[in-house]
């Protein structure tokens, strides 16, 4: 698919913003999106290439994943994305099998269902802030051995910074009436849920 | 239980790659191969700071019809500064690193022996390792911190813009690294939890397409 196609209609801070591509699931940060799975599927199946170049980008993650982090890189440095199926993918109506999650809300019974609830068990309130750099070098060498071998050198470096200020309040119900708590001791265990908590 | 916490992450991530490769035709085989190296790394460093109640029945919410999240009030949550104690504060930081090297190849060649007009072969391989460390430091005994001994963050607008209820205090909005200037943390910083781990992936396979 061609980004060019509709970029102009909707502006890009990234690659991520192709999130309008149909099967494409985005995670975003700093109100830009960040990383990019097929949707329903585990992101142990994302492979993503930058100019044929494979690209090895897991973060934010407690185990190995192909989760393609795509918001290093910088929209203007690219015309195309093109999002390769596998071969034995089941597609339906054009869109990837896997979007359950959006038939269950398209249910008139399930929104009934959770427009019911009235006992909310979380409540966060999140106030964020942040500044993201970006540095992106491509270059590509090609010597013409004999009139019909090429051979060809591709390299690709990216950076990304980010800073984050979060404020957040978060209160605990059981049934409408706060939770109280117990501390569980001197040294919580560091999780990977507890960081990407916004 | 209320949980009023202030955040400062650091986040670099960096990928670099290069591809070899060869295209062309040589001896009547039609080539194509590339070998690839790519490594990515990721460091993430983040101080938080908390002010945790976790026994007073000090807040009570109500379904606010202009918003989908729930206002809260209450006395546990519109605490001055400088009687929000720091309950604990944190330094965590992880790092992240992915090596792979890829090989393809792909050749063909016309024939013609009967039936058979061309033969096509090729390979795929890849060696992926994947390195994980993380830790944290944390201290409970913040010697009798509060929100007031902190320096102020410019955070946009209020909690929920207004929705949230009219007295949210904004007392969390306080630099962690602030707090960790006025009351260091003691010990020395490891990688010391347990979800440490490095997996390495090898994969040989024909190409399917």
């Amino acid at each position: 698919m061609d980004l060019r196609h509709w970029r102009a209609g909707h502006p890009m801070r990234g690659l991520p913003c192709a999130e309008r591509l149909p099967g494409i699931q985005i995670t975003r940060r700093n109100g830009e999106g960040e990383s990019v799975q097929i949707r329903g599927l585990s992101a142990n199946f994302t492979r993503l290439e930058i100019d044929g170049r494979c690209t090895s980008s897991s973060f934010q993650r407690a185990d190995p994943s192909r989760e393609a982090a795509m918001s290093i890189f910088s929209a203007d440095l690219y015309d195309t994305i093109e999002r390769r199926d596998l071969a034995n993918e089941r597609v339906e109506n054009n869109r990837s099998w896997g979007l359950l999650s959006d038939a269950m809300l398209a249910d008139p019974e399930a929104q009934a269902n959770l427009s019911d609830l009235r006992f909310p068990r979380r409540v966060r309130y999140l106030r964020q802030t942040g500044e993201t750099r970006k540095l992106n070098l491509a270059g590509r060498l090609e010597v013409v051995a004999t009139p019909g071998l090429t051979l060809y050198l591709h390299g690709l470096h990216t950076e990304e910074a980010r800073e984050e200020d979060r404020s957040r309040l978060q209160v605990t119900f059981a049934d409408g009436v706060m939770q109280e708590g117990t501390r569980t001791g001197p040294a919580r265990p560091w999780s990977p849920a507890h960081s990407s908590a916004p | 239980m209320i949980e009023n916490t202030t955040f400062f992450r650091e986040l670099d991530i960096q990928t670099s790659g290069l591809t070899g490769g060869v295209d062309g035709t040589v001896m009547d085989w039609t080539v194509r191969s590339d070998l690839t190296w790519s490594r990515s790394l990721e460091r993430l460093h983040e101080t938080e700071a908390e002010h945790e109640q976790l026994n007073a029945d000090t807040v009570q919410y109500d379904i606010v019809a202009e918003s989908s999240v729930p206002a809260l009030f209450g006395p546990g949550i519109t605490l001055a500064p400088g009687d929000a104690p720091v309950t604990s504060i944190m330094f965590d930081q992880r790092l992240i690193e992915v090596d792979e090297y890829a090989l393809t190849l792909d050749a063909s060649r016309a024939m013609d022996i009967g039936p058979l007009t061309q033969l096509r072969t090729g390979l795929r391989g890849s060696s992926t390792s994947f390195s994980r460390r993380q830790g944290s430091l944390m201290e409970l005994d913040t010697g009798g911190l509060t929100f007031a001994d902190g320096a102020p963050l410019d955070l946009p607008g209020p909690f929920l813009n207004g929705l949230s209820g009219p007295i949210l205090r904004d007392w969390p909005r306080v630099s962690p690294r602030s707090l960790l200037a006025v009351a260091p943390l003691s010990g020395e910083f490891e990688f010391n939890d347990e979800n440490l781990y490095d997996v390495r992936e090898d994969v040989l396979a024909q190409p399917h397409r």
